[in-house]
């Protein structure tokens, strides 16, 4: 052994080549700043009525109610270059990445984390990036994507909820509450819709033919308009005025 | 008098709009009262500042930069009613133009203008016995439905040109992931827009289609823009 | 187009001054300003020259703010404000600090830390001129909540006057 050891190792140019391939490979997942993110967090107290307004242009965005009085925003960016600056105005705190950044060039994603009291509301705007908001019992919930993303929104009791996408599907489990309205919007995405058995509203759904399932929420008093792409109808009183519309995906009513 | 009562009014007092007894009691505690002659003087370097200062602006800090993003709008908008016009262009010409004529073509005109109006007369009187006051049974609906739906298509097409032409300056400085997701998403628009057309080609009178029509046009015009500020 | 650059070569800076003051924030005032004269653009036509073109624009410009401030749901009585950070009501010694002579920059400064509600009948009154009663009309409040708003923010501005002193 101590002779192999002494004794020079012969190595095939081959060998050489694929050792110099792996170590590169090796250097480059190592390093510290190839996917390095900068975080940046920022909190403010929260008032009676909070909002939360969001432009984002790439990246996902969850927003989660807490049981503490204030507003937590965390932000994590891709690019070293990018700025996030959370400003509060009155009672709104706002977040502007496209503003912030305007003249910076390519920022990357930038990943959002809100956390806020659930009477809050909360309006997203985001170029494209999933946008998640759960437990929120405020007076708006909107979530719109310019391009492509999935918007789930779940335990939500607001009474105005928008949500509308260009790629990707659009699921929402909540209330409907007297009064509000709710529209949902994809061109190549699913519609999703899961409400307790005994909501009341006025609906409006539009779909592609035979790509509208009511379940259990479908009544004879549903009109069928434009061969079943279209159904209009109310389901109990009609409290609340929902209206659901797909060009290309499909919609389902689901029982909570 | 208190002070807080004099830092209630002291603000009045430098307005000038107390009336002479509560001026002449605030002045009375103000002698007296170091802390709220203090305010008095800060409010009134304030206001004095602000009114020696009024009428001086300060400049937006790009000021050509917004006059383009300025003009840039308002020329889409000015874009927009003009697709209209072609249609009342012809009578508004023909309205504002004016002629040269000759005493022998003055006479030719008055000629055929005499003709035409007999004949149309004779023609609607004809008509008119024959009980033909009711509307032709002709196709206008179905030329109607699909007039309007090439003329909101031309009317877009213009805006969608303009939005088009921003987005394709600014998309060089896109990541590939961006471009990629633009270049779908707006394949799936026209994916709508291609499919709600076959519709009302076969069917003309298809209101859903045409609404849907619309709408994804309307979609994809909202893409465009919100892209071109990439 | 070229009367229409000209009217905003003439007016862009008093636009942009007006907003960015009952703002306090760049990006947002330039927005605004923008939208004004899209604004412009669409109602010039309707300008019947009852009032001077300035007042006229003025008044446009002050609206769209507004709009903006309840489009983002900012409330003009900032009752809530007034919890946070009541009145201090000075008496005998003073603050040895005395509020700094007033300049552009720190004035600009302090207004931008104002509440919105304050910085609005703040700017219409001291900065622009406006009278409590017109301020009371454009704002849909009363007379007396314009003056209560603007002793305050005249109040609050002084106290962030002098901090800025200190913190020098």
């Amino acid at each position: 052994m101590s002779i192999r050891l002494l004794s020079p190792i012969r190595f095939s140019v081959a060998q050489i080549f694929s050792a110099l391939v792996v170590l590169a490979v090796l250097c480059s997942c190592a390093s510290p700043t190839a996917h390095a993110q900068r975080s940046v967090s920022k909190r403010f107290p929260a008032g009676k009525n909070v909002r939360v307004e969001l432009k984002n242009i790439s990246g996902t965005i969850t927003v989660e109610s807490w049981n503490r009085n204030e507003i937590k925003i965390t932000a994590s960016l891709e690019a070293p270059t990018a700025n996030v600056t959370p400003k509060l105005m009155g009672e709104c705190v706002s977040i502007d990445v496209m503003g912030d950044n305007r003249g910076r060039g390519d920022v990357g994603d930038v990943n959002f984390k809100i956390q806020l009291p659930q009477d809050s509301s909360v309006d997203i705007e985001t170029r494209r990036g999933n946008i998640t908001v759960s437990n929120i019992r405020g007076g708006l919930v909107r979530a719109h994507i310019t391009s492509e993303g999935d918007i789930t929104l779940s335990g939500i009791s607001a009474s105005q909820v928008l949500a509308q996408n260009t790629i990707g599907d659009i699921f929402f489990d909540g209330d409907f509450s007297r009064g509000g309205t709710y529209q949902f919007q994809s061109t190549k995405g699913n519609i999703s819709v899961r409400i307790p058995s005994d909501s009341a509203f006025r609906l409006v759904a539009q779909a592609p033919t035979k790509k509208i399932a009511l379940n259990e929420f479908w009544n004879n008093g549903f009109k069928n308009l434009g061969d079943g792409r279209k159904f209009v109808g109310d389901v109990g009183d009609g409290r609340s005025s929902v209206m659901v519309t797909t060009f290309q995906g499909s919609i389902t009513f689901l029982r909570r | 008098m208190n002070c807080e009562k004099c830092q209630e009014l002291v603000g009045e007092l430098v307005d000038g709009a107390l009336s002479p007894e509560d001026e002449s009691t605030l002045t009375l505690h103000l002698e007296e009262c170091l802390a709220c002659s203090e305010v008095r003087n800060d409010l009134q370097s304030i206001v004095s500042f602000c009114q020696s200062h009024r009428g001086e602006y300060s400049a937006p800090p790009n000021e050509t930069a917004l006059w383009l993003r300025i003009r840039n709008v308002i020329e889409t908008e000015v874009q927009l009613p003009a697709t209209a016009l072609p249609a009342q262009g012809f009578w508004s010409r023909w309205m504002s133009r004016s002629w040269e004529l000759s005493i022998p073509q003055l006479a030719a005109s008055a000629a055929a203008m005499v003709l035409i109006v007999s004949l149309g007369t004779t023609v609607l009187l004809r008509r008119w016995d024959n009980g033909a006051g009711k509307a032709p049974v002709a196709t206008l609906p179905n030329s109607d439905a699909a007039t309007r739906v090439r003329d909101r298509m031309r009317e877009q097409q213009q805006a969608m040109d303009y939005w088009n032409h921003r987005v394709e300056a600014n998309k060089v400085r896109w990541n590939q992931q961006m471009r990629d997701t633009f270049d779908r998403n707006v394949k799936a628009l026209d994916e709508t827009v291609n499919e709600r057309l076959n519709e009302l080609n076969r069917n003309p009178h298809d209101e859903f289609s045409e609404a849907m029509l619309n709408a994804a046009l309307n979609d994809k015009l909202a893409m465009l823009r919100d892209f071109s500020d990439l | 187009m070229g009367a229409f650059e000209e009217l905003y070569q003439r007016h862009n800076r008093r636009v942009y001054s007006l907003c960015l003051r009952m703002t306090g924030n760049v990006s947002e005032a330039e927005d605004l300003a923008q939208e004004v004269f899209i604004q412009l653009f669409r109602k010039i036509g309707s300008f019947r020259g009852e009032s001077a073109f300035t007042t006229w624009l003025h008044r446009l410009t002050v609206n769209q703010v507004l709009m903006h401030f309840r489009k983002r749901g900012v409330k003009m009585e900032q009752t809530t404000e007034d919890g946070e950070t009541p009145i201090q009501i000075v008496k005998g010694t003073e603050n040895p600090n005395a509020m700094p002579v007033v300049d552009r920059i720190a004035l600009d400064k302090a207004i931008s830390q104002l509440p919105p509600g304050y910085r609005t009948v703040f700017t219409l009154h001291d900065i622009e001129g406006h009278e409590h009663e017109e301020i009371a009309r454009m704002l849909g409040c009363s007379v007396g909540t314009s003056k209560s708003q603007l002793h305050k923010a005249r109040m609050k501005l002084r106290g962030l006057l002098r901090q800025q002193k200190v913190k020098e």
